[in-house]
């Protein structure tokens, strides 16, 4: 008997991925320490499988009829959420101890939640993209939550849970009206059906909120105002490599899905509606940096900051051209690995179970610990924009993009937005070499410190050499505008 | 090429090197750092020295989809700032060397001294405008870190900040600019855009590029408005001031209205703009410096006057004025950097800079004194310093310019005049002799001159600027020709600079400012006390900055309070507003008939058991009655599906509802006993909203049943169910053939959940 599904091979990296999951769940099981490295190995060896999985399948085309797709587009996520997840992983590998966390599902949950984020960004039609979604979205509610002994980690997974269930529901309604009015789920069917017929008249209305409410949605998910609020809270209370794990891979996941959702299946709707995405986007950033400023927890801080981005990432969205696009991609990923050292830097002032996180936890890091110091210098300053590290030369390729496109107003607010992050991004680096205070004793953290150093190098290569992720990323989002 | 290449890569190495080897406050660091600069100068003077014939652009690209690239020219304008980049740079170098205290960070100090070097040489080599602005802000950050130097100072931070958050936003605005510009003519190699200006000036932002432009370069080169930060900035340790505010970092604003000169000077709004700009400041700022006490408060107006007069000159575009402009920029790097230095002399060694407070310098610090009254001498226009010459020129051009904005420059002239006496020969004659001298009070000894580590890089600088007087032709001459060419092309001017013009209007013109100015300086200046007025500016900034703090904390509060109902009640909110404004601005379909059909009285009583329910799990006072209401909710619900017709969905209802309240109360054993809180009212704001949420959810579902436009997929299995499974039970096909791996999956799931059941039913007894 053989199975009536084509182009199996597409979901080998999928597939992959869940299994390596449970393999290393099992293997957890009969470890004999608790504490054991080798499972955190497992993980990331399993993570590049993945990544180079899709990248041996590139181009296998599309199975169950349209439902999920390994092009260009999905092969850059793979790799994208992949390496983040390593990251991840590794972050973990030293963090993981220190908080006590002495739970065996940590490492296989990570792994469930990318297999999660890759059904999302492969999927090509709006009900598995929303089986992605909640996948991702369990694994992450009880990562944010895996610290049982500490209020406000639980915190952070009840309120995560409470309003991500709420934004879930939000979106399958969406997804059933814009069912009710074309007929499908299929993003490129819907596309069709919308441009087809004159739906815009007819039925405007009930198309128009079942767009409302799948965007309100991904607002949820990619943490956009008004449906922000989850996220400092979170961030917060979840242990610090979950939350950067959440502001990086998960953000990647729900933006790249977005973009199938706007530039493909709403395609035809979108220039009625890049109002609204404006409007998103500049408010999304004007809050996410105007509410930073006050933050003297950098955990929060790192919250609101990754709301702000959100904001500048929209512009891309909102732009909607095919450099906007490929900027958004190429911004993801200098984003993500800038985040990452930021967090990961975070997690490595971790003391024993109880994390360093005010401001004022920072000085004297330049003097005490010099090379944690430089990587957060790098990872401030290129969040920030400053060149000639990754965020300027994403920053710049977005604003250039939407500026082409014509939206100059958009543009100034959001090199306003980025003059006015720059006010809490230097905080830091003022606590760090303008402040003094006794060194600390730390134990050897060797993952952590690799981690973070490799995120503070790809940022500068990123910046200095930004030619082949953007080339990717150009390629990866052509594949889906000139799709089905 | 190579050289200019050279010259920008040493002081980044140096930078790098002093930061790997050098002990934090090692005494050498200071003597290496100044070897590195020097390097980097003989590689400047001799690329200078190499002509400009060979190509002038080397190419390195980094992004290329981007048109990023690291591209060098190196033209005589390029040539000429670097000369007094390095140059000025060397001599600061060394004096602060000396000057820096044993225990002061002094790696920490010359990293970034070096590292602004650098930067500023990149940003005058740049042939792309995108290098230009990534070097722009690194001058801009590294600035900072210079004037934050003594972070222990609460203004020295203030200042800080204020100088980067001014610099930093005008060269976005700048890089705003660029791109508009790039966008337009398709390139931002600034050799290429030469030929494209007209590209430009046909665009509709021309116009804006214009502004975004000018705000950048005002902004760096602290024009009005946006002079208030340069005083601020003088919290900085001398020898930082003496380069970057005086000599180097604000002379970038000059650097790009001269580099830009030829493509943007066309265009509206360019040249009258920053002439109105450049000599408003100018008049404006040498009046504030007359009403300083603080020395380097003093020397800070001074500063930015004088840049506006260079702005207004460069601005025309014209050879003769960019001639006097360049030829005055040179001067004022060397006399202006000698004051600011020995104004770190006489702070060092009196422990005041306040003019009232200083006692005889003539006196105590005869040599100090000497070269402050030449330097000032040269700022004010005496002959034979070099600042004679180029005042003469400015004067010269400054009557082109109409009526008012002649006057206005004399005006600025005397005024300048007046400061500069008061520089030379006001300060510390004792002419407050009351106020509290505060060599005396603290009874340290009385002030002398410095150790000559201290006072020959000053000594060295007003040499300079005394020989720009003595042979303008032969010191100055080519450079500034060469400048000119590069700053106008096209032009062919017959520079020739030197001391006596002859009697001309000019000439007169400055007699009369010189000698108003002394006017000016012994009738008033010596007469009234200083005031050290506060800026308006200033106060637009702190009170924006307080403003901008305080609502930002008003939005956490109110906004971001972590409360997860406040939450819920802002998004569904926001969700009513929306769902309202689509009803409002979309025509709204018809309803559907409702089939008409009266229900039957045990379809009520279900539907009224399930609002029962639902009532009774938010009102429950225990958790085991809450989640058993729940179920109860979801078991008539599974009551409507059976008699509504679908008796598999009813199934499954079943099933995982019973599932779930297991696993619920198997769960909930575990938990801390929980007792809702005493008084809960119920607010009626919240109730609406919920109502309000719950009816319009419904009505969407009224308004989306009548709007299938697909045809019903039962159709499909009516026609094909005996036909391709045999079997006319429309159920039983789905679930065991058409949809049977579904069915596998829900098996397995319900399994596993019964497993989950089991194992925490079985742990349960442990803990009670």
């Amino acid at each position: 008997m053989t199975l009536p599904i084509a182009n199996i091979e597409v979901l080998y990296p999928l597939m992959f991925a869940c299994a390596w999951g449970l393999l290393v769940l099992t293997v957890e099981m009969f470890s004999l320490s608790r504490r054991f490295v080798g499972i955190g190995w497992l993980s990331a060896l399993g993570l590049a499988a993945v990544a180079g999985i899709s990248l041996s399948g590139q181009g296998a085309g599309e199975v169950f009829a349209g439902a999920v797709a390994l092009d260009a587009f999905s092969v850059y996520f793979y790799v994208l959420l992949s390496v983040l997840a390593i990251f991840a992983v590794f972050l973990s590998m030293d963090y993981v101890p220190l908080a006590g966390i002495i739970h065996g599902e940590f490492y296989p949950l990570i792994l469930f939640a990318v297999a999660g984020l890759l059904v999302m960004v492969s999927a090509t039609d709006l009900i598995v993209m929303f089986l992605g979604l909640e996948t991702m979205s369990m694994a992450v509610y009880v990562l944010a939550g895996i610290r049982k002994d500490e209020l406000r980690s639980n915190e952070a997974a009840l309120k995560y849970f409470l309003l991500g269930a709420f934004a879930s529901a939000l979106l399958l309604y969406g997804i059933a009206l814009i069912y009710a009015i074309t007929g499908s789920t299929v993003l490129g069917s819907v596309a069709n059906a919308i441009a087809s017929t004159d739906y815009l008249a007819a039925d405007s209305l009930v198309l128009m909120l079942g767009v409302g409410m799948l965007l309100a949605g991904f607002a949820f998910k990619i943490a956009a105002v008004p449906f922000h609020l989850w996220t400092p809270d979170v961030y917060e209370g979840a242990p610090t490599t979950v939350s950067a794990f959440m502001a990086t891979a998960v953000k990647a996941g729900a933006f790249a899905a977005l973009l199938r959702i706007v530039l493909v299946a709403l395609a035809p709707v979108m220039p009625d509606l890049s109002w609204l995405m404006w409007v998103l986007a500049a408010s999304t950033m004007t809050m996410g940096n105007f509410v930073a400023l006050r933050q003297t927890n950098v955990k929060r801080m790192l919250a609101y900051s990754s709301i702000a981005h959100t904001g500048y990432l929209l512009v891309g969205v909102t732009a909607a051209t095919a450099e906007a696009g490929a900027a958004v991609l190429y911004y993801l990923a200098a984003y993500g690995v800038m985040n990452i050292g930021a967090f990961g830097v975070l997690a490595a002032l971790t003391r024993r179970r109880h994390a360093l996180q005010e401001i004022s936890d920072f000085a004297g890091l330049g003097q005490n610990r010099p090379v944690l110091a430089l990587v957060m210098s790098i990872c401030m300053l290129s969040l920030m924009g400053m060149p000639p590290l990754a965020g300027f030369v994403g920053k710049f390729y977005l604003f250039t993009a939407a500026l082409e496109a014509g939206y100059t107003v958009l543009v100034v607010i959001a090199v306003l937005n980025s003059v006015v992050s720059a006010a809490y991004y230097l905080g830091v680096l003022r606590a760090m070499y303008f402040q003094s205070a006794d060194a600390e004793e730390y134990s050897p953290r060797p993952y952590l410190n690799f981690a973070v150093t490799a995120a503070a190098a790809v940022t500068v290569a990123l910046g200095l050499a930004p030619s082949p992720v953007m080339g990717a990323a150009s390629r990866a989002f052509s594949s889906i505008i000139l799709g089905p | 090429m190579g050289a200019v290449l050279i010259a920008l890569l040493l002081p980044f190495a140096g930078a790098i090197l002093l930061n790997l080897f050098s002990a934090p406050r090692s005494a050498r660091a200071g003597w290496v750092a100044s070897l590195f600069a020097g390097a980097s100068f003989l590689a400047v003077a001799s690329a200078a020295l190499g002509g400009i014939e060979q190509p002038p652009t080397l190419y390195l690209p980094w992004a290329p989809a981007l048109d990023l690239s690291l591209s060098l020219l190196a033209d005589g304008l390029s040539l000429l700032f670097a000369l007094v980049i390095s140059a000025v740079g060397v001599v600061v170098f060394t004096f602060a060397a000396a000057y820096l205290e044993p225990h002061e960070q002094r790696r920490r100090f010359f990293c970034y001294l070096l590292l602004f070097m650098g930067a500023m040489l990149g940003v005058v080599f740049s042939s792309n405008l995108l290098a230009l602005f990534v070097f722009w802000e690194l001058t801009s950050i590294s600035s900072f870190l210079l004037i934050g130097f003594w972070h222990h100072k609460e203004r020295s931070r203030y200042g800080a900040l204020k100088a980067l958050v001014i610099t930093a936003t005008g060269g976005l605005a700048m890089l705003l600019g660029f791109i508009m510009i790039g966008l337009v003519c398709g390139t931002f190699e600034i050799p290429e855009l030469l030929g494209r200006g007209d590209l430009l000036a046909a665009s509709p932002w021309a116009l804006p590029a214009v502004l975004l432009v000018i705000a950048g370069a005002i902004t760096k080169s602290a024009q009005f408005p946006f002079h208030l930060w340069l005083p601020t900035a003088m919290e900085a340790p001398t020898p930082v001031s003496a380069y970057l505010h005086a000599a180097t970092m604000v002379k970038a604003g000059l650097y790009l209205v001269a580099r830009l000169g030829p493509i943007m000077s066309p265009l509206p709004l360019w040249t009258p703009l920053l002439t109105v700009i450049g000599i408003a400041t100018m008049v404006w700022c040498s009046y504030l410096a007359l009403r300083q006490s603080d020395l380097k408060g003093l020397l800070a107006f001074s500063t930015v006057s004088q840049l506006g007069l260079i702005m207004s000159m460069l601005a025309a575009a014209r050879p003769e004025a960019a001639a006097a402009g360049l030829f005055h920029l040179l001067n004022h790097a060397a006399f202006k950097g000698a004051l600011f230095l020995l104004v770190g002399v006489i702070e060092h060694e009196a422990h005041t800079r306040d003019v009232c407070e200083l006692g005889p310098l003539r006196k105590q610090m005869p040599k100090t004194h000497l070269l402050l009254a030449l330097g000032a001498l040269s700022m004010a226009g005496m002959p034979p310093l070099g600042g004679f010459i180029s005042k003469e020129m400015f004067l010269e051009q400054a009557l082109h310019l109409g009526p008012l904005l002649a006057m206005l420059s004399v005006a600025g002239a005397v005024l300048t005049a007046a400061y500069c006496f008061a520089l030379a020969f006001g300060v510390g004659r004792g002419r407050k002799t009351e106020g509290a001298s505060a060599t005396a009070t603290s009874g340290a000894e009385a002030p002398h001159d410095p150790h000559f580590s201290l006072l020959w890089g000053p000594g060295l600088l007003i040499t300079v600027a005394l020989l720009f007087g003595l042979f303008p032709q032969s010191l100055a001459g080519a450079l500034v020709a060469g400048a000119v060419e590069a700053a106008v092309p096209g032009s062919s001017l017959h520079l020739h600079l030197s001391l006596w013009h002859g009697f001309s209007p000019t000439l007169a013109a400055s007699a009369v400012a010189l000698g108003s100015g002394y006017i000016l300086y012994s009738r008033w200046w010596q007469t009234r006390t200083p005031d050290n007025p506060l800026l308006v500016t200033d106060r637009i900034y702190d009170f924006k900055l307080e403003k901008l703090e305080s609502w930002s904390k008003a939005v956490t509060v109110s906004y971001m309070s972590g409360l997860v109902w406040r939450y819920n009640t802002i998004i569904l909110c926001v969700g009513v507003a929306a769902i309202s404004a689509v009803f409002l601005c979309f025509p709204v379909p018809q309803l559907q008939a409702w089939p008409a059909r009266s229900p039957l009285v045990f379809e009520v009583a279900v539907a009224l058991t399930a609002i029962a329910a639902v009532i009774g799990t938010c009102i429950a006072k225990t958790r085991l009655a809450a989640i058993l209401s729940l179920g109860a909710s979801g078991y008539t619900l599974a009551l409507m599906f059976a008699l509504l017709g679908a008796p598999d969905l009813a199934l499954t209802q079943i099933m995982v509802e019973t599932i779930s309240v297991a696993l619920f109360l198997a769960v909930f054993v575990f938990l801390p006993s929980w007792r809702p809180p005493e008084t809960r009212p119920l607010r009626p704001g919240h109730l609406a909203l919920s109502i309000t949420a719950g009816c319009g959810a419904c009505y969407l579902v009224a308004l989306a049943r009548g709007h299938r436009t697909a045809t019903s997929i039962a159709e499909f299995f009516i026609e094909n169910s005996a036909k391709l499974a045999g079997w006319h039970n429309i159920v039983n096909v789905i679930l065991v053939d058409f949809r049977g791996l579904d069915t596998l999956g829900e098996i397995s799931v319900l399994g596993i959940a019964a497993l989950a059941c089991y194992a925490a039913i079985k742990m349960a007894p442990q803990r009670s």
